[in-house]
C-alpha cells in the first residue's frame, strides 16, 4: 500500500530505479556469461553443454564444492541450534557466551582462512602442540587437515565463520517466539524433551531454512576459502572456473563461462527456494 | 554446582576458545620472531611484520583502495538501498517478492560467475582495471544485502507514524529529518557496517573486475600467503579483521541506545 | 465430594517478562517453593479456594492484579513461593506442567503454526502414544462438538479469530484435563465473536466435566460462564460465592468497583447517639458497624430516586449536569456549599439542569474508603 502522502509517480520512479539498479548488473552479467559460453563475447569459443557435462573434472569439482558447503553448513547449523537451546537465556554467562561466539561474524574470509591455516597446517600450532606432547615426531606425521582431500580445513573455517551468523538467527527466532508455544505444549502434557522434539526444533528449523540456504550458497560460491585451504585436485568449483578462464585456450574460456552459467543457475534456483521458504514463514 | 551447570560452564569455555583461538593465533604469529617448530610459543616478539605492512608503498595503496572502496560502497549502497527497500516494501506483494528475489540473487550469485560477467561489461564501459569499475562491482552484492535489510525494516514499518506526522503538519523533508531518520538510526548504522564489510572482505570481484591492477588488502594477504610469508600474512589478516570487528562493534554501540521501533 | 481443584494458602509471584534465568527454568521444570526468587515479587497472597468438576470459578480482577500469574502458577508454568495445589486429591505443587492434569489456555490462542488444525488438536493424545489415526479421530470429535470440524485440514494461520479460540479449546479438551484454566478468553474479541466463544465455553464446561477457572476483568464475561465468582481484593482472592450474591453484596469498596455497576457517593461515617451514620451532601444513610471516617456508599441506579423539590431545605441539591446513558440518566448534583456528587438513576427522567431536587436512596452498601491498595 502506497502511503497517501507519497505520490504514485514518485513511488513508481523509485521502484523502476530499484529494478534497474539491482536487475541490470545481474542481467548484463548473465548475458555476458551466455555470450561467452556460445562464443560471441570475450575471447572465448562457444562450447556445447554436453562437452562440459561429460567432463569428469567438472563433476569432481562440483562434488567437492557441494561436500564443503553441505558439511560446513550442517555442522554450523548443529552448533547454532545447540547454542540457541543451551545458551539462549538471559543470564549473564549466557549473554557473554553469545557475545564471544559472535566474534568471527565480521572477520573477512581471507583473514579466517589465514588463521585456520596457521592453526591446522602440518607445521601449524596444533601440530606443534602434538609434537611437544610427543604424539608426533615430525610435522609430516601430523594428519593433513588443510589442502586435504576431505577439505577439513575449509569446513572448519566455514563452521567458525558461519556458526555465529546461524546462532544469531536461531537465538533471535527463539526469543521472538517467546515461551507461549512451549508453555502451551507443556500444559497439554508434553515433557521438556517432547516439547523440544515436537515444537521447538521443528519451528526453529523451519524458521532457519532461508538462512541455512543462504549460508550454503555463500560457501558454494566462495573463492578465497578453497584457494587457501582446499586441495588442488580436484579444484573447488569457483577455482575451476578461474583456472579455465586464465587458460590460454579459447575453448577453456568458453567452458569457464558455461560452468559459471551453471553455477549461476544453481544460485538462482537457491534464491527461488529461499524466497519460497521466506514467504512460507511470513 | 550441579552437573548440568558445570557442563554449561565447560561449553562456555569451549565456545570462547573456539571463537577466539584463530584470532589469537593471528596476533601471536604477526608479532612472533624466530618461532621455530616445534615451539608452542615464540621465543621473542617484534613488530617487524606490522611495520612492513604500513611502510611498503604498494601495501599502503592496497589499504587505501580497500578503505575507499568499503566506505563508498557502504555510503552509496545504503543511500540507494533505503529508498529501494522502502518503495518495494510499500508496493504490492508481487513487486515486493520480485525485488526480494532479485536482491537475494545478487547476493547468492557465485562472485566468480558474477565477476566473469561483470568483467566483460565493465571492460565495455572502459572501466576495466579501475577502482571505479571495482566499486561498481562491489556495489552489486552490497546493494543486494542492504535492499534485503531495508525491505525487512519497511515491511514491519508502521505507516501510521508518518501519517500522524503528516497530519501534524510535517512536510516530506521534515518527516525524514524528525521522524524517519531518528527511527531508522539503528538499521542505517547496521546497513553502513554491512555495506562496509561486504566490500572490505571481497576477493573474487576485485580480482576479476580489477584484473590485478586494483590491489586491495585481501588480495595482498593472499599474495603474501602464496609467497610463504606467514608472519606478514598474519599481520595483514589482522589488519583485515580488526577494522571489521571495530565497524561491527561501533555500529552496535551507535545503534544500542536507540528505540527498537522497527527492528 | 472432594473438589477437582483445591488451592491452599498459595502465594503467587509476579513474574518478570524477560525469559527466566536458568535457575528459574530448572525450578519450572520441577517447581519448588522459593523464598526470594530474584526478579519476582509477591502479587497475591494466601490464595485459598476450591472448584468442583463441572463448575467454573470466575476470578474478577483489574488489569495488573496478577490474574495471569495466578493461572500460570496453578499450571506449573511459574515459580511459586508458598502454598499447595491439589488436583483430584493429588498434590501437584511440585510436579512439572505436563504431569498435573491441568491445561492452561493463553489469552490469545496459541496454536502450533507448523501443525494443521487436526494435528494441533490431536497433539496431546499423540504425546501419550495414542496412534495418530485414533488421536485425529478423537480430535475431530471435539472439533465437531465445538463446530469447527470444517477447518480441520487448514493451517492455523488461515483461521479467523473465533475459529482459533475454538480450536485451542478443542485441543485443551482433547487432553482430558481435570482442570481447565482460561486466561481472559473473551477479552479483545469483537461482540459477535465474543458471543460465539462464550457459547463454545459453555459447551466445553458441559461436555468435559473439568473444573474451570476463568480470570477476567469483565463482569459480563464472568457471569456468562461462571457458576462461582471470586474477586481479587487487596492482593488476595475473596471467598468464591454465587455470582448473584456477590453482585448484590460485594465485600469491599474495591470489590464493588470491580463489579462496576455502582454509582459512588462519597461522604463520612459519623458516630451519633444510638449508632453510626453515613453523611453525604444529600442526606444520611445507616452505616452499620463501620468505624468513623471517610467512606463511600455504592448504589445501583434503580435504588436511586430523584424528585423535584419546590422548597429549599438543607438536603436540597441543584442539578448542574445531565447526561443520558442507554438505560439511565447520570446527574451531577451540587449543594450550596459547593460539594458535588454524580449519581445514576433509572427513575424520573424529566429533570433538567437548574432544577432543585431531593435524592432518596432505597438501599446502599457503605464501605470505609481505605484508599488505593499498594501493590
Amino acid at each position: 500500500m502506497i502511503p497517501p502522502h507519497v505520490s504514485a509517480r514518485q513511488h513508481l520512479l523509485t521502484l523502476s530505479a530499484a529494478a534497474l539498479l539491482l536487475g541490470v548488473p545481474i542481467v548484463v552479467g548473465i548475458g555476458y556469461l551466455v555470450g561467452g559460453a556460445i562464443g560471441v563475447s570475450g575471447d572465448a569459443d562457444g562450447v556445447s553443454l554436453g562437452r562440459v557435462l561429460r567432463d569428469g573434472a567438472v563433476w569432481r569439482s562440483a562434488l567437492l564444492s557441494l561436500w564443503i558447503a553441505g558439511a560446513g553448513t550442517s555442522l554450523a547449523l548443529t552448533g547454532a541450534l545447540s547454542i540457541a537451546l543451551l545458551l539462549g537465556g538471559a543470564s549473564k554467562i549466557e549473554r557473554f557466551a553469545r557475545t564471544v561466539v559472535a566474534l568471527p561474524l565480521p572477520v573477512p574470509n581471507v583473514a579466517a582462512a589465514v588463521a585456520v591455516l596457521l592453526l591446522l597446517s602440518q607445521s601449524g600450532w596444533l601440530s606443534r602442540v602434538a609434537a611437544q606432547l610427543h604424539l608426533i615426531a615430525t610435522p609430516g606425521e601430523f594428519p593433513a587437515l588443510v589442502l586435504d582431500p576431505w577439505a577439513i580445513g575449509v569446513i572448519a573455517t566455514v563452521v567458525w565463520k558461519e556458526l555465529p551468523f546461524l546462532a544469531l538467527v536461531a537465538v533471535s527466532l527463539q526469543s521472538l517466539r517467546g515461551r507461549a508455544l512451549t508453555d502451551a505444549a507443556r500444559t497439554l502434557g508434553a515433557s521438556p524433551s517432547q516439547a523440544l522434539r515436537t515444537i521447538t526444533l521443528p519451528l526453529l528449523l523451519r524458521g532457519m531454512a532461508p538462512s541455512v540456504i543462504a549460508v550454503f550458497v555463500f560457501v558454494l560460491g566462495s573463492l578465497e576459502l578453497p584457494l587457501v585451504l582446499a586441495p588442488s585436485s580436484p579444484l573447488a568449483l569457483p577455482l575451476l572456473i578461474q583456472e579455465r578462464r586464465q587458460s590460454l585456450d579459447a575453448t577453456s574460456h568458453g567452458e569457464a563461462y558455461l560452468i559459471a552459467l551453471l553455477a549461476t543457475g544453481l544460485a538462482v534456483f537457491a534464491a527461488l527456494v529461499h524466497e519460497a521458504l521466506r514467504r512460507d514463514e511470513a | 554446582m550441579t552437573p548440568r551447570l558445570s557442563m554449561r560452564a565447560l561449553s562456555v569455555v569451549a565456545l570462547t576458545l573456539f571463537a577466539s583461538a584463530p584470532l589469537a593465533m593471528l596476533v601471536v604469529t604477526s608479532i612472533a620472531r624466530g618461532w621455530f617448530y616445534p615451539s608452542v610459543v615464540p621465543s621473542s616478539v617484534d613488530g617487524g611484520a606490522w611495520a612492513e605492512l604500513f611502510r611498503d608503498a604498494s601495501h599502503r595503496t592496497a589499504l587505501l583502495n580497500s578503505v575507499v572502496l568499503a566506505v563508498s560502497t557502504a555510503l552509496v549502497g545504503t543511500a540507494l538501498a533505503l529508498p529501494l527497500g522502502r518503495a518495494a516494501a510499500l508496493s504490492t506483494r508481487g513487486v515486493r517478492r520480485s525485488v526480494a528475489l532479485l536482491a537475494f540473487t545478487a547476493v547468492a550469485l557465485p562472485p566468480v560467475a558474477l565477476g566473469a560477467g561483470l568483467q566483460l561489461s565493465v571492460l565495455t564501459l572502459g572501466l576495466g582495471g579501475t577502482v571505479v569499475g571495482v566499486f561498481l562491482a562491489h556495489l552489486v552484492p552490497a546493494l543486494g544485502y542492504l535492499t534485503l535489510v531495508f525491505l525487512g525494516v519497511f515491511t514491519r514499518w508502521d505507516l501510521r507514524l508518518e501519517e500522524a506526522a503528516a497530519t501534524l503538519g510535517a512536510g516530506g523533508l521534515e518527516r525524514w529529518r524528525h521522524l524517519m531518520l531518528p527511527l531508522l538510526r539503528r538499521p542505517i548504522t547496521e546497513a553502513l557496517a554491512l555495506g562496509f564489510l561486504v566490500s572490505w572482505a571481497q576477493v573474487a570481484l576485485t580480482l576479476l573486475v580489477g584484473g590485478g591492477a586494483v590491489r586491495t588488502l585481501p588480495l595482498d594477504v593472499l599474495a603474501m600467503l602464496q609467497a610463504g610469508q606467514d608472519q606478514r600474512a598474519a599481520a595483514g589478516a589482522l589488519a583485515l579483521a580488526i577494522p571489521a570487528l571495530f565497524v561491527l562493534g561501533v555500529s552496535r554501540v551507535a545503534a544500542g541506545n536507540t528505540p527498537a521501533v522497527v527492528a | 465430594m472432594s473438589a477437582a481443584l483445591r488451592v491452599q494458602d498459595l502465594d503467587v509471584l509476579f513474574g518478570n517478562d524477560e525469559r527466566p534465568s536458568h535457575r528459574e527454568m530448572k525450578a519450572l521444570i520441577l517447581p519448588r517453593t522459593f523464598d526470594e526468587p530474584r526478579g519476582y515479587r509477591v502479587g497475591l497472597a494466601d490464595v485459598t479456594f476450591s472448584v468442583n468438576g463441572g463448575d467454573c470459578l470466575a476470578v474478577l480482577g483489574a488489569s495488573g492484579d496478577g490474574k495471569s500469574s495466578l493461572l500460570r502458577t496453578l499450571a506449573g508454568l511459574q515459580v511459586l513461593r508458598r502454598g499447595q495445589v491439589v488436583v483430584n486429591g493429588r498434590d501437584v505443587t511440585a510436579l512439572p506442567p505436563e504431569k498435573r492434569g491441568v491445561v492452561y489456555l493463553h489469552q490469545e490462542p496459541v496454536l502450533f503454526p507448523h501443525l494443521a488444525v487436526h494435528e494441533n488438536v490431536a497433539f496431546p493424545l499423540t504425546l501419550r502414544g495414542v496412534p495418530k489415526r485414533d488421536a485425529v479421530r478423537r480430535g475431530l470429535e471435539w472439533l465437531e462438538r465445538l463446530q469447527v470440524s470444517d477447518v480441520s485440514g487448514n493451517m492455523p494461520d488461515a483461521l479467523s479469530g473465533g475459529q482459533r479460540h475454538r480450536v485451542a479449546l478443542a485441543r485443551a479438551l482433547c487432553a482430558e484435563p481435570a482442570v481447565l484454566l482460561l486466561d481472559e478468553p473473551l477479552a479483545s474479541l469483537d461482540p459477535a465473536v465474543r458471543r460465539d466463544v462464550r457459547a463454545a465455553l459453555l459447551e466445553a464446561r458441559a461436555a468435559s466435566g473439568a473444573a474451570m477457572v476463568l480470570v477476567t476483568h469483565d463482569l459480563d464475561d464472568a457471569l456468562a460462564v461462571a457458576t462461582h465468582m471470586s474477586l481479587i481484593d487487596w492482593m488476595t482472592l475473596t471467598t468464591p460465592r454465587e455470582p448473584a450474591a456477590l453482585i448484590q453484596a460485594p465485600p469491599s469498596l474495591e470489590a464493588a468497583r470491580l463489579v462496576g455497576i455502582f454509582s459512588e457517593i462519597t461522604g463520612e461515617v459519623v458516630q451519633e447517639n444510638g449508632g453510626r451514620c453515613f453523611h453525604w451532601i444529600g442526606g444520611t444513610l445507616p452505616a452499620g458497624e463501620l468505624d468513623a471516617g471517610p467512606a463511600v456508599a455504592c448504589v445501583r441506579s434503580h435504588e436511586v430516586t430523584v424528585e423535584r423539590s419546590e422548597e429549599i431545605h438543607p438536603s436540597t441539591l441543584l442539578i448542574t449536569d445531565r447526561r443520558d446513558a442507554a438505560h439511565d440518566v447520570v446527574l451531577t448534583l451540587c449543594d450550596t456549599a459547593g460539594g458535588t456528587v454524580t449519581v445514576s438513576t433509572s427513575g424520573n427522567t424529566r429533570l433538567g439542569v437548574g432544577d432543585g431536587v431531593v435524592v432518596a436512596i432505597a438501599h446502599a452498601r457503605v464501605f470505609a474508603d481505605r484508599g488505593r491498595p499498594r501493590v
